[in-house]
């Protein structure tokens, strides 16, 4: 078995598949493969991928169920000593799986991740990812939570410990917050400020792809933090329910997110759900771009308003207003 | 000249008792009693990506402690050097202790980029070393954290 196996999860993905596979497969490492789970993909995959004459490439075609579900049928798969996530659409550094496995051994960490240039859709350079301060302050009282967040795209983790915390779940667009929270709870994880390649940014995201996609990421996010605060509790934690159209359909408002879960939550998680999942929202939006409405202003506001929270917190607060204000005047006149 | 026990270690990692040496004139500097809480330390020689050994001192460390790598720089001392990284980034506090007394120097960040910090007898006597000082030891403590992982790949140390 390869001591590395990349885990490239695709569907309808042909367009930059092939930049993403040749910066794959030019890796200095040696000991690699490369997990290709094509999620039902109707355009050009398997016959781009079928161009690559290259032993350590292991396709698989599944019926179409989702990310979550695609991770999880590769994770059971695969046979090697750690995973490296990629996406169809971003691109390797060639010595990245040589940095991040130096860079495990020496932390001893179960998952680590790095930093990478933002690109545009034809590969200029929009700048480099700032280092996620939030990692080493970790705190789920927060408003939105510090999470000891690893960028996904560029995860490298050991698949035995993916398996034992039980893969990937149904937090929406927020899975990789929902593992990396798992992750932190079961042993060390590590940040590593190396840049390890280019992630892509455009239109066609899947979270970018509407303002309902942004309120669900926001949302789950949120929640899977009260999800790892019930863990260290000790209590059960809200079960994540819905599927990814349904969550899409429920989410006309935060309120009705919340809603939605009310069965499972007190009334005080109720309100700092709201209060998180609001300005997780508003974070997102500056650097997604989702545009925000006086009415999910003044909804911030009243969540704010029902909930205690520390003169830091109130910092940082005013630290997601303030590009808002510069990018959006009109919603803080009048 | 310093050398480090690198024949000593392999990627097996190997529990370090406080103030054991890891080399000539180095040890791992922790409370003797910090093992009862489940403070500790253990060592490997491992690989970087570029292929360079270096001691992976791991350390986990539950207890309100200060930890770190103490030098002894003896007497006639004129400079020595060290090779490190840590993780995470931590904030480094230099004491030289010398017959008599100690020195705190100017504190370093050291991160995981490979870092050579150095120090001078000039240094330490402009920061009030007293002249003819004898029996040093320079002291590289790393405040208390959970976990850490510092990796050593020299020690030098010059004498007239």
């Amino acid at each position: 078995m390869p001591k590395i196996s990349f885990l490239l999860p695709i569907y309808n993905g042909d367009a930059y598949l092939a930049e993403t596979m040749d910066s794959l497969l030019a890796q200095t490492h040696d000991d690699f493969d490369v997990v290709v789970i094509d999620d039902g993909s109707t355009d050009d995959t398997a016959a781009i991928i079928a161009e690559y004459d290259d032993p350590r490439i292991k396709y698989h075609h599944k019926k179409n169920g989702g990310l979550v579900s695609a991770l999880n049928v590769a994770l059971d798969m695969m046979d090697c000593e750690l995973v490296a996530r990629i996406d169809a659409d971003d691109v390797c550094a060639s010595d990245r799986l040589v940095r991040q496995a130096a860079f495990m051994d020496f932390t001893q960490a179960v998952a680590v991740s790095g930093r990478a240039v933002n690109i545009d859709p034809s590969g200029n350079v929009l700048g480099i990812n700032a280092p996620e301060q939030d990692f080493f302050r970790v705190d789920a009282g927060f408003i939105p939570a510090r999470e000891p967040y690893l960028p996904h795209p560029f995860l490298m983790a050991r698949l035995g410990v993916l398996r034992d915390i039980g893969g990937f779940r149904h937090a929406h667009l927020a899975e990789d917050t929902d593992l990396c929270w798992r992750l932190s709870q079961v042993d060390r994880i590590a940040l590593q400020t190396a840049v390890l390649g280019k992630y892509r940014i455009h239109e066609t995201s899947i979270s970018n792809a509407s303002t309902v996609g942004g309120r669900v990421q926001a949302f789950y996010s949120q929640l899977a933090t009260l999800n790892a605060v019930r863990r260290d509790g000790g209590l059960d934690e809200v079960p994540y329910k819905f599927t990814m159209d349904e969550a899409k359909a429920i989410a006309t408002s935060f309120d009705a997110l919340v809603a939605a879960f009310a069965d499972d939550l007190s009334e005080a998680e109720a309100a700092h759900l709201r209060a998180a999942s609001v300005m997780k929202y508003f974070d997102i939006s500056n650097w997604r771009y989702h545009q925000i409405t006086r009415e999910d202003l003044a909804y911030a506001r009243g969540a704010l308003a029902a909930v205690a929270i520390s003169d830091e917190n109130k910092e940082k607060v005013e630290q997601i207003l303030t590009p808002l204000k510069v990018r959006q005047p009109e919603l803080f006149t009048g | 000249m310093s050398a480090l026990f690198f024949d000593q270690f392999s990627d097996e990692p190997v529990l370090i008792k406080p103030y054991e040496s890891i080399g000539d004139d180095v040890v791992l500097a922790y409370d003797r009693d910090a093992l009862k809480n489940g403070t500790m330390s253990s060592v490997r020689q491992i690989v970087d990506a570029v292929g360079q050994p270096f001691l992976a001192i791991d350390g986990l460390n539950f207890a309100d402690q200060w930890f770190g790598l103490e030098i002894n720089l003896g007497n006639n001392f004129r400079a020595a050097k060290v090779t490190l990284k840590t993780y995470p980034a931590r904030q480094i506090y230099p004491k030289v202790y010398f017959d008599g007394g100690f020195l705190d120097m100017s504190t370093l960040e050291v991160g995981e980029e490979v870092t050579e910090v150095n120090f001078t007898a000039r240094h330490m006597a402009q920061a009030g070393l007293i002249d003819g000082a004898q029996d040093l030891r320079l002291s590289l403590m790393v405040p208390s954290c959970d976990w850490f992982a510092i990796g050593l790949y020299g020690v030098k140390i010059i004498h007239a």
